[in-house]
């Protein structure tokens, strides 16, 4: 059962779900931008272009001494499959720990 | 003397090769007349100026890298070092192009070393590639071969953008805003169309640890995506990371 709900999960819910239980958050937003890419070249000949791209805001304290390059490596690597699997971009915008956003 | 660019990578060579020297770029259109008279200006500054590097490219022939430079109209002089643009000249003022060469190109040359290279043999050198065949693994997993290339791709000039189409035509918002940010920020950079080769687009996101592009390096140095740069830029950290 919980197995079939998952595959007809959206790709924006998988990835919230994903990083929800890898990580500590205390907040992640997610915004679903793929309408905005649709019609680009790079997107010519992808079957599915309703969930592409994505926005990112996201605040845990894992992040807490790593780099940035490192925090989106780290977001980047839970979603691998998702990467492997059609996503095309997912733009971090925000990548910070709870004392840097008091 | 002064060099006529006839093809693309003999430029992107040139800018390889002379990252510590300082290059004047004459953008011209051969139809304009005040492009004939600045072309002679051009040449005989060329000759008096020794340890620079002044190039002459035809703007419409070669428009990306025009659109690099942001050339809207001829003549146009840039003025860089490095990945620096030090100075722009617009127009058919020989006195404006003097002053700029004064200003910059003489203090500048005693502090920088100058190459036994000549201009020629940067143009003509060429690179050799191993030619055996080399079925071995990087420790990143890469066949041996293509991480080399990554390698040499990532150092082919002090700031190089990896980008879905080219700076004139990105193929994606993202690289386009990135190529719009470095523009303001007044960036030089080499870049590669990763839609033209898909070795270098699957096998770079394994040599940068990174799924996405537009992809920045520095020195060969991996920065990072749209987002970072864009916050890099923000916090002034983009400027002081650039190579003088």
């Amino acid at each position: 059962m919980i197995r079939r709900f998952f595959h007809t999960m959206g790709r924006q819910d998988r990835i919230y779900k994903t990083l929800s239980e890898a990580l500590k958050t205390d907040k992640i937003t997610l915004y679903n931008d793929s309408y905005k890419h649709s019609h680009h070249i790079a997107m010519k000949g992808v079957p599915d272009t309703n969930e592409t791209h994505f926005r990112l805001e996201i605040v845990s304290p894992e992040f807490s001494g790593m780099s940035r390059v490192a925090r989106h490596r780290l977001v980047y690597g839970l979603l691998k499959d998702e990467f492997d699997g059609g996503l095309h971009a997912l733009q971090i915008t925000s990548s910070k720990t709870p004392d840097e956003v008091s | 003397m002064s060099v006529e660019i006839t093809f693309v990578e003999q430029f992107q060579e040139i800018l390889q090769n002379g990252k510590e020297q300082i290059i004047l770029l004459n953008f011209y259109a051969p139809w304009a007349a005040p492009c004939k008279q600045m072309n002679q200006v051009f040449d005989q500054f060329a000759k008096d100026t020794k340890n620079a590097v002044f190039l002459k490219i035809e703007a419409e022939k070669f428009s990306d890298i025009a659109e690099s430079f942001d050339v809207n109209a001829v003549p146009l002089f840039v003025l860089i070092h490095g990945a620096k643009v030090l100075a722009r000249i617009s127009g058919a003022n020989p006195q404006k192009l003097k002053a700029a060469i004064d200003e910059y190109i003489q203090p500048l040359i005693s502090q920088i070393s100058s190459t036994n290279a000549s201009v020629e043999t940067q143009v003509n050198s060429v690179q050799t590639t191993n030619t055996t065949s080399n079925t071995s693994k990087a420790p990143n997993g890469l066949d041996s071969e293509l991480n080399e290339r990554l390698s040499t791709l990532t150092n082919a000039h002090n700031v190089m953008l990896f980008l879905k189409g080219t700076p004139s035509e990105p193929a994606c918002g993202f690289s386009r805003k990135l190529v719009g940010l470095l523009r303001e920020q007044n960036v030089q950079y080499g870049f590669f169309n990763i839609l033209a080769d898909d070795s270098v687009r699957q096998g770079l996101k394994v040599f940068s640890d990174w799924p996405t592009f537009p992809q920045l390096y520095i020195k060969g140095e991996f920065v990072g995506g749209l987002d970072i740069v864009s916050e890099m830029i923000e916090n002034g950290e983009l400027q002081e990371m650039l190579p003088n």
